[in-house]
């Protein structure tokens, strides 16, 4: 009975300062397991901090994170190994080849020989990368170093996937792969963060939606829920969005640029 | 030629040095990342050595004690702008092989319609003016010894000339090596593969040392003492020629002075064309895209995994070797003890051995190349990393395992060295007993092993991240912190050694002296292994790196 209650993610009055810059102020957040989460906002909201902080890669000032029931502050190399992370600044081991630094990764996760080889060539198939596995990652494209990130972040099975602009950069047959994958995970029990400037992706795959803006929460909940918080029934996630980060009057705005 | 577009080039040359620490975007503004500086740098550094030039010469001609002094600087002063070829040679070399792909500004370059010619003139006029201030000391020391001093103001525009010439000509020696490293590399890279990259990368580290050997004045001096060669009889070798013009001028021989004067002259230039037509005919403009492998990913449990190497510690330490041959900004930290061992051979081979010097106390300073791989590789270890740090924080990798994996990885190349070295020194110098020659190995093993821990303990604490066009992994706080433990740490190990060694070695039970030994080393290294393990946990603990 006790398990059900476990959340895949729990944030607790998180807040982080950056100098005078509050990036983070009193974060709130309960994310169900096998739930996709859609975190938007304007640039500088806070959507990577916010994802980094449950990363452990920013230690927040205040407040706790909890990673299905367990501080990510206690146990970092436990909560490490249930998350698969995709960066929005990918800095991979570019003196690596796309094979070499995979290897790398799923050792780090501990995957025993089968399983890595049969996952790194499934995964360097699927993302149409079998036939430059080989190359230095220095000489491939930013898609293909965000393949390789994607890839990377899905080989140990995570149970919770954080996506920071994931999606950006890639082909429309690699991001359908990603996005058919999200969904497929999802429904197997994985819990899936992702932040986007794409509304329209951000409509269409996720189940809750987080607005955020100046380090806050301002929105959360289904598509409905939003139309109804925004007041703006039957309208769309990009009316929404502008309504609820208080960008109005865009029109103004592109008149005085001409 | 365009005079503005070379211009453009150097001010962007110098701006991304004097930039490469900026922390903040306000700290562009900041005086000590806007050129003024070397300017303002050049203007006090010339008032004070004047001054200075002008006191000592006032003081030697008050003390006749001092003559001896007086003939010391003479001598100095011939080989001032030979002794400047080097000093741009070695900056440009370590700029060069330290650049991390990311700051590499030639690509941006070279999408630009810019001359082969404008852009050697802009990149050497910017390490020129990066290194202006070497000419303000000799400038403002020469003004006041040679010039107001004592009136000799032929001498004194003489010396000046050959110096700039000389500091010019060294930066169109790094051009010429630049292009040649890019014609390594790229040579090798359109071949891929692994042997190829293991070619390139033995090539540039031979290429940087031949290159920093060729034009290294102590070494240059090392060689013409060993076969008694007077300066004024190397009239064959260039890198002479501006000490020969001197030296001819202060004994009045105008006509050689001029003849080495103007040859030297010829050698900047044609080292100047020729670095022209390199750069025309070997720049890659795109980086190419290089396969190490045509086989299927077909993974195996490795000799480490075997002997209980942890996968997570067995993968980074695989990564960090690679990544060691693989990059260039590496090859500096390989070449630096490289080039001190073979200074340390070259010394041996020249030096001309009896029987009185068998291996002893003094053979110690030989280890030095095995013992700075380790700590400079170790110290290294963790700053490499630079900005993909963040793969190594969201892995579930421990504090442990890190630091497990960065000792191995360091020590692996120290010890490989050792072993060289070894087998060297027992050659050219026999031990006087097998025991000595056992406890002698015992305590560079233990020496090696020591200066590795050290350098990773000290590199977990002072890393720096920041990947600039001369990355350094270590804040300079780090490199003296780690110099100082180097130090002590060596110093307790060498202990026995030290007091065996002074009491009579045969003398002493070597159960004794190889028990003290053993215990001690042990002691030291299983202490600062613990530090390093802490210092790698605070490491991980404090991750605010993105």
């Amino acid at each position: 009975m006790e398990a059900n209650t476990i959340k895949a993610l729990e944030l607790r009055s998180v807040s982080k300062n950056y100098g005078s810059i509050a990036a983070l102020q009193g974060i709130d957040l309960d994310i169900e397991e096998g739930t996709i989460e859609g975190l938007l906002g304007p640039n500088g909201s806070g959507k990577s901090t916010l994802m980094k902080t449950i990363m452990g890669l920013v230690k927040p000032d205040t407040g706790d994170i909890h990673v299905l029931g367990k501080s990510i502050i206690e146990h970092p190399i436990e909560t490490k190994r249930q998350i698969g992370y995709v960066p929005e600044d990918i800095r991979l081991y570019e003196f690596l080849t796309a094979v070499e630094y995979l290897d790398f990764i799923a050792d780090a996760y501990q995957l025993d020989v089968e399983t890595k080889n049969k996952r790194i060539n499934e995964y360097l198939d699927a993302f149409g990368l079998k036939g430059r596995h080989n190359e230095l990652i220095s000489g491939y494209s930013g898609g293909m170093k965000q393949k390789i990130a994607i890839i990377s972040s899905l080989l140990h099975k995570p149970r919770i996937l954080i996506f920071d602009e994931a999606l950006t950069g890639l082909d429309p047959i690699s991001a359908r792969i990603v996005k058919d994958l999200l969904h497929k995970l999802a429904k197997e029990g994985v819990t899936i963060l992702f932040s986007t400037h794409v509304l329209a992706i951000a409509e269409v795959m996720c189940d809750h939606i987080t607005l955020m803006h100046s380090g806050k929460i301002i929105a959360r909940g289904q598509l409905k829920e939003l139309q109804e918080q925004a007041k703006l029934s039957e309208s769309s996630l990009e009316d929404i969005f502008l309504k609820l980060t208080g960008t109005n009057n865009l029109k103004a705005i592109v008149d005085a640029l001409k | 030629m365009n005079l503005r577009i070379i211009v453009a080039i150097g001010r962007i040359y110098t701006l991304s040095f004097l930039r490469r620490r900026q922390s903040s975007p306000q700290a562009i503004n900041r005086l000590t990342r806007r050129p003024l500086i070397i300017i303002l740098v050049d203007f006090f550094a010339f008032i004070l050595c004047v001054f200075l030039g002008y006191i000592i010469d006032n003081a030697l001609l008050i003390e006749e004690e001092l003559t001896f002094i007086g003939e010391m600087i003479d001598e100095m002063l011939i080989f001032i702008p030979a002794l400047l070829i080097s000093i741009p040679l070695a900056y440009g070399i370590l700029f060069e092989f330290s650049q991390a792909a990311k700051t590499f500004t030639t690509e941006t370059v070279n999408m630009l319609p810019i001359r082969a010619n404008e852009y050697v003139l802009g990149s050497s006029l910017s390490t020129i003016f990066i290194l202006s201030p070497i000419i303000s000391i000799v400038l403002g020391f020469t003004s006041g010894l040679v010039g107001i001093g004592r009136g000799l103001y032929f001498l004194w525009f003489s010396l000046l000339t050959l110096s700039i010439l000389a500091l010019s000509g060294g930066a169109f020696i790094v051009e010429i090596i630049r292009a040649i490293t890019n014609r390594v590399s790229s040579a090798f890279y359109s071949r891929g593969g692994r042997s190829s990259v293991y070619i390139r990368f033995v090539l540039s580290v031979i290429i940087f040392l031949v290159a920093m050997l060729l034009f290294n004045f102590n070494f240059l001096f090392l060689l013409l003492e060993a076969y008694s060669v007077e300066i004024i009889s190397a009239w064959y070798v260039p890198l002479l020629w501006p000490s020969i013009a001197i030296l001819n001028l202060i004994a009045r021989n105008l006509l050689l002075a001029w003849i080495f004067g103007l040859l030297f002259l010829g050698f900047c230039v044609s080292c100047f064309f020729t670095s022209v037509k390199l750069r025309e005919k070997y720049w890659a403009p795109q980086p190419v895209s290089i396969k190490i492998s045509s086989k299927l990913y077909r993974p195996r449990k490795g000799i480490l995994q075997r002997i209980g190497y942890a996968p997570a510690e067995v993968a980074l330490i695989r990564k960090d070797l690679r990544g060691l041959v693989r990059r260039k900004e590496m090859i500096r930290i390989v070449v630096a003890p490289l080039f001190s061992t073979v200074i340390m051979i070259i010394t041996l081979l020249v030096t001309p051995q009896t029987e009185e010097m068998p291996l002893g106390l003094f053979n110690l300073f030989f280890l030095m190349g095995p013992i700075l791989f380790g700590w400079l590789l170790g110290i290294t270890s963790f700053g490499q990393e630079g900005e993909s740090m963040p793969i190594i924080y969201s892995l579930p990798i421990g504090g442990k395992e890190l630091t497990k994996a960065k000792i191995s990885s360091s020590l692996f190349i120290a010890l490989i060295s050792l072993i060289a070295t070894l087998c060297l020194i027992y050659i050219i110098l026999p031990a006087s007993s097998f025991d000595f020659m056992l406890f002698f190995t015992l305590l560079s093993v233990l020496l090696t092993i020591e200066a590795t821990i050290i350098g990773v303990a000290v590199g977990a604490n002072y890393p720096d991240f920041t990947t600039t066009p001369r990355s350094r992994f270590i804040t300079v706080t780090g490199s003296m912190v780690g110099i100082f433990f180097l130090g002590i740490g060596l110093l307790i190990i060498s202990l026995p050694f030290l007091i065996f060694y002074t009491i009579e070695f045969e003398a002493v039970n070597y159960l004794v002296v190889f028990g003290s030994l053993i215990l001690i080393g042990l002691f030291v290294c299983y202490f600062t292994y613990k530090m390093a393990i802490k210092n790698t946990k605070k490491l991980l603990d404090r991750v605010q790196v993105m």
